[in-house]
């Protein structure tokens, strides 16, 4: 399915600092008043309302407003994650009248309250219920992304792609568009967006990355696309790369990558 | 199956035809496939004299972007392309007397032939005019070549060093003039994207290189800052200078550098960033009291190849 906006889908966030975690989720939740939707935010246990008002203050909504009309929601932890409940809160999002909903929760505390393979599932379903285009959710990861397997496999089900300052994936119309900038503080970004994508197709396919929007990337940066592919490529799976920007083509022809097995460079600039 | 790298000091053009001609006739003879690099008049006369035939190339010599890193790759690719008949491949190269401004880099290229090329069937013949050589720089040419003689006149070298020993000697090159000057650009611990930023900046904006080289420095200079991060030691600091017709960058680290003196030229999956940068820009390494500093140069108006 072709998303209109960064922050629709199922999507990763990133991030280092508080400041840019707030920054973000303001966007989202921008973009979630823009369409009409209802959004469904969590706190942690003891952190102040306050925060979530100021955050849909610079969304551009009256938090007061969208408090009384049940348009923003603002949960626990313990509220959000007991198994059916995001569920429950999609239906009846939809009871209320609104045209979408989109949760957003941190990694951290789904952790402290569900086992690893709970929250694998409980990311799998949600990555389902995203398919259907009226429902959105961003999962707060803090940075470097975790490269401990089962945090891997489960930010791998973001299948709407990741974002980080610098540097994020979404699925686009032909294929996932990488953009922005890779280099060693990005890389583990990349590694990230590249598990996703890689989710996006099944075993023995094709796996188009469009690179017209990546303006900069660094060997480190192409040693991990070649490393985070390298079991897809192996099962059979290619990696296409198109509308590959002229710099980093050349990058990519010097170090051969485009002759690494089950890789493909098309309509790459000169 | 050999490698063969030998030099020959010519004293004139006729001197260079005199003896290249032989080299190639003989390489016609035997079958074997001959790559002529050489200035176009000298290449003229050898072809008239050699006639044109299958097994002879003759490649452009002036070449943008030109540098050791490129020659390497390129002539490898070319040899390894004529060697697909099973021959052995003959290759006189003469490289242009305006790159012998960057000596520091050649002579280093001339060592690294030794070891980079060591598994080419191949008889490379180095043709230096000698009149515009320095003694300085007629001791460096018979450091780096087993062997000499004009041509199929060929003897083992006694004053050829070992590549590797001769590269630890002759790793550091000389400072550039413009580095005692009030630098454009000076970071100290930047991010690698703001140090990208202020490159892009100085080398596109405000100095007018091409996209393509501003790019190429970009990444050269994004490397070299990677490495101090990594194998370096902090503070690092980046400079930037862009002089009529060029732009310079440094990368300074209070680190020892490299250790490998080959760095850069040899293709080893370990050190791409570093052999990449030597393909798209001038590199000149320096260890110094104060540490080590990597220096990027890129050319305003050529364009890469």
């Amino acid at each position: 399915m072709t998303r209109t906006s960064l922050w629709d889908g199922h999507v990763v966030l990133l991030y280092e600092s508080e400041q840019e975690h707030d920054d973000n989720l303001a966007g989202w939740m921008r973009r979630g008043f823009e369409r009409g939707e209802k959004v469904v935010v969590t706190r942690l246990p003891g952190e102040p309302e306050g925060r979530m008002l100021r955050l849909c203050h610079e969304a551009g909504v009256d938090p007061v407003q969208a408090r009384l009309s049940r348009q923003v929601e603002c949960l626990l932890p313990a509220q959000f994650y007991p198994p059916q409940r995001q569920e429950e809160l999609i239906a009846r999002a939809f009871v209320e009248g609104f045209s979408g909903v989109r949760l957003s929760a941190h990694a951290s505390t789904a952790l402290s309250l569900l086992s690893e393979r709970g929250y694998l599932a409980a990311e799998q379903a949600m990555d389902r219920h995203c398919r259907n285009g009226s429902v959105s959710a961003l999962c707060a990861y803090t940075r470097p992304a975790p490269s401990y397997q089962p945090l891997r496999e489960t930010l791998a089900t973001h299948s709407d792609g990741v974002r980080a300052v610098g540097f994020s994936s979404w699925r686009g119309e032909d294929g996932v568009l990488l953009c922005g900038e890779v280099d060693l503080v990005t890389v583990d970004v990349l590694a990230a967006a590249l598990d996703a994508a890689v989710g996006t197709v099944g075993t023995a396919e094709e796996l188009v990355l469009d690179l017209s929007r990546l303006d900069f990337i660094d060997v480190a940066g192409f040693r991990m696309l070649l490393r985070a592919t390298a079991d897809f490529r192996a099962a059979d799976g290619r990696v296409v790369l198109q509308r590959t920007q002229r710099s980093v083509a050349r990058t990519l022809r010097l170090l051969e990558v485009d002759r690494a097995p089950g890789v493909r460079l098309v309509d790459g600039a000169s | 199956m050999s490698h063969i790298h030998q030099l020959l000091l010519a004293g004139s053009d006729e001197d260079v035809v005199a003896s290249v001609v032989p080299f190639v006739l003989e390489g016609r003879s035997a079958g074997e496939p001959t790559l002529l690099s050489l200035p176009s008049p000298t290449a003229v006369a050898v072809r008239e004299l050699v006639g044109t035939y299958a097994g002879l190339t003759v490649l452009a010599t002036e070449l943008t972007g030109r540098r050791p890193g490129t020659d390497l790759a390129r002539f490898q690719a070319l040899v390894q392309e004529s060697m697909a008949a099973g021959t052995r491949v003959r290759v006189v190269n003469q490289i242009p007397p305006t790159l012998y401004r960057d000596w520091y880099q050649w002579r280093r290229y001339e060592a690294a032939v030794n070891v980079v090329h060591a598994h080419l069937n191949a008889w490379g013949l180095c043709v230096y005019d000698a009149r515009r050589l320095s003694p300085g720089m007629v001791e460096d040419l018979q450091a780096t070549h087993p062997f000499t003689g004009r041509g199929i006149d060929r003897r083992t070298n006694p004053q050829y060093q070992e590549p590797r020993a001769f590269c630890d000697a002759h790793f550091d090159a000389p400072p550039d003039p413009v580095e005692q000057t009030q630098p454009a650009v000076e970071l100290l611990d930047p991010s690698p994207a703001a140090a990208r930023a202020a490159v892009r900046d100085l080398a596109g904006h405000r100095a007018g290189l091409t996209d393509d080289n501003v790019e190429a420095l970009v990444l050269a200079a994004h490397e070299a800052l990677a490495n101090a991060w990594i194998h370096g030691r902090p503070p690092v600091v980046v400079r930037a200078w862009a002089p009529p017709g060029r732009v310079l960058v440094t990368v300074t680290d209070t680190g020892r550098g490299p250790q490998d003196s080959f760095l850069g030229l040899l293709h080893s999956p370990d050190h791409q960033g570093m052999w990449i940068s030597h393909q798209l820009v001038d590199v000149a390494h320096c260890r110094h009291a104060g540490g080590y500093t990597t220096r990027l140069t890129a050319p305003a108006s050529q364009s890469l190849p």
